[in-house]
């Protein structure tokens, strides 16, 4: 993949507007910053690495970079039509404290099916200066979003900015398949 | 929460088990050294010329499990393997296999037909040309090995033959009609592949006679209006072409040829990657079926070995390499692994007609061993530079 396409694959996967709406928020409708940036930052470092393993993964996997592209992206595919469908994440229940941080703001949030395969085939085939560059730009722009209070206007335009986000990781999925059948 | 996150992991989990056993299932390529290969080489070689009649022709294919022998025959066959021997002399520099692949070349070299300038090998009814091109590049790299000039006036009149089937647009028809002492309008599968190469190897020998040029027509043609003009929904990943344009004179590689082979180079990385994963047993066998038929793998990996040659010369194919090799090497180990041993076949009704063969569901035919042969000459020559390299 060359530079945009994986910086545009990173923002489409982590979605930062679908997944600001997903975070958890204040009375005042904004996201709770403190867990917000610690729980992306626990949620980049561990796609980081995936990342940073993704050769030794699929080694041990017995499975070519090329070959886990079509993985990838079939796996993008999916859930990219499930973005579609829902626009917004569902709430999920918050527990008490810093546990936020890890649950539900890391994972699921951030560390997810479509992060974990993207970082994993980034990683292996496109390396992993470029990978870190495309989750620091998805992460930056999620946590630009947290201060964004969530009313019926902007939460509208945000399910509609994550619905666009998700029609394009469609692309980008089939693309990645492609590529996969493609390469050698 | 904590069901909430339960259903959360069982979704990746669960996901991640289906992807792994449905799409990404394991590629395993067993590692096998140069001289595990050319014990393959060796077998398989034993197997195509231990069955050769006393006309110079192959044996044509065995079932192992209701032990019959085929009878039925294909010239384009005895032209692919005699070609496919002569490639092996051309690496071992056996005699032995010089001297079985003029036996295969006798026989078809007894029934050459001249008409309007042009020679060919006429082995019965209509003049085929994938035999030809076939027996013609057995010709051709026989005459790069051994220097030896007997066969060239056959061999320009072969390429002569080639030429008057070849259409302006570099499509090739794949008969002459003999009756009717006209070219068919039909074409082949493989006989237009089959001509291109033969042409591009008569230009290495007889540089300067526009044989070359020839080539190049078809290859452009095969890389670009053939699956329109010939009714193909997909293109065609063919082996034939890898080898036209690997063996295409250097001035003659355009971007569009190098993109045409890089093209085929993808055709052939998935299909050599889905064979690595296929085991034959459980879930697999119903998601992935059986090892595929060693004629179709063969084919595959020999023309990724002729991708091979061409991107360790060529400055545009160079950043193939790595992965060209990753797959030879690969589809080495998984089909030695898959040969029938001579061990194996001790006890078998017909030893000499199981061992050193590559079977599909019980049954074997000559180009199963003829494709996988070339392919393990194309691994060995990376093999033995890795070694030598440690």
């Amino acid at each position: 993949m060359n530079s945009l396409l994986v910086l545009t694959a990173y923002l489409a996967a982590l979605n930062p507007a679908r997944t600001r709406l997903g975070v958890p928020e204040d009375e005042t409708g904004r996201a709770r910053l403190g867990l917000l940036v610690a729980g992306t930052a626990i949620g980049l470092l561990t796609l980081t690495g995936l990342a940073a393993a993704s050769r030794s993964v699929l080694e041990a996997l017995e499975v070519s970079p090329e070959t886990f592209r079509i993985a990838a992206g079939f796996v993008m595919v999916i859930v990219a039509s499930w973005m579609i469908f829902v626009p917004v994440p569902t709430t999920e229940p918050v527990p008490a404290g810093s546990a936020a941080v890890l649950w539900p703001v890391a994972f699921p949030r951030v560390v997810s099916p479509e992060t974990i395969t993207l970082a994993l085939s980034t990683g292996a085939s496109d390396g992993l200066g470029l990978t870190l560059s495309g989750l620091a730009l998805a992460g930056a722009m999620l946590i630009v979003l947290g201060p964004v209070r969530v009313g019926p206007i902007s939460g509208r335009v945000m399910s509609s900015v994550g619905r666009v986000a998700a029609v394009v990781l469609v692309f980008i999925g089939v693309w990645l398949a492609i590529q996969g059948v493609r390469e050698v | 929460m904590r069901r909430r996150l339960a259903v959360h992991l069982s979704v990746l989990i669960v996901g991640a088990a289906v992807i792994r056993i449905g799409v990404v299932p394991a590629e395993v390529c067993p590692v096998v050294t140069a001289t595990e290969v050319s014990a393959s080489i060796d077998a398989a070689v034993a197997w195509l010329v231990g069955g050769m009649s006393a006309e110079g022709t192959y044996t044509y294919g065995y079932d192992k499990d209701g032990d019959r022998i085929n009878r039925g025959y294909s010239d384009a066959r005895h032209g692919g393997v005699t070609m496919s021997l002569f490639q092996t002399y051309g690496v071992t520099g056996d005699p032995a296999i010089l001297a079985a692949a003029d036996r295969g070349l006798a026989h078809a070299l007894g029934r050459i037909a001249e008409h309007d300038g042009w020679m060919a090998w006429e082995p019965g009814g209509d003049i085929p040309v994938g035999a030809n091109g076939l027996l013609l590049a057995a010709l051709a790299i026989r005459r790069g090995i051994t220097s030896e000039r007997t066969h060239d006036d056959l061999m320009r009149g072969m390429g002569r033959f080639l030429v008057s089937q070849q259409q302006p647009d570099g499509s090739v028809f794949s008969y002459w009609d003999v009756g009717d002492e006209t070219a068919s309008p039909v074409f082949g599968p493989f006989a237009t592949g089959e001509a291109a190469w033969a042409l591009a190897l008569l230009d290495r020998q007889f540089p300067g006679e526009g044989w070359g040029e020839a080539a190049a027509r078809t290859l452009d043609y095969m890389g670009n209006d053939r699956n329109l003009t010939e009714g193909y929904l997909t293109s065609l990943p063919d082996h034939w072409a890898a080898y036209t344009v690997s063996d295409l004179r250097p001035d003659l590689i355009t971007d569009e040829r190098v993109e045409y082979a890089r093209r085929l180079a993808g055709y052939f990385g998935i299909r050599l990657r889905f064979e690595a994963q296929r085991r034959g047993t459980g879930i697999n066998l119903w998601l992935r079926w059986y090892p595929g038929p060693p004629a179709g793998v063969g084919t595959a990996g020999e023309g990724l070995g002729a991708l091979h040659r061409l991107s360790l010369q060529e400055a545009r194919m160079a950043d193939l390499t790595p992965p060209i090799e990753e797959r030879l090497l690969c589809t080495a180990g998984f089909m030695v692994e898959r040969q029938i041993s001579a061990a194996e076949a001790t006890g078998a009704v017909r030893p000499t007609l199981e061992a050193g063969a590559w079977f599909y569901r019980g049954y074997t035919q000559m180009d199963d061993q003829q494709h996988v042969l070339s392919t393990l000459l194309a691994a060995l020559s990376v093999l033995e530079t890795s070694e030598e390299d440690r």
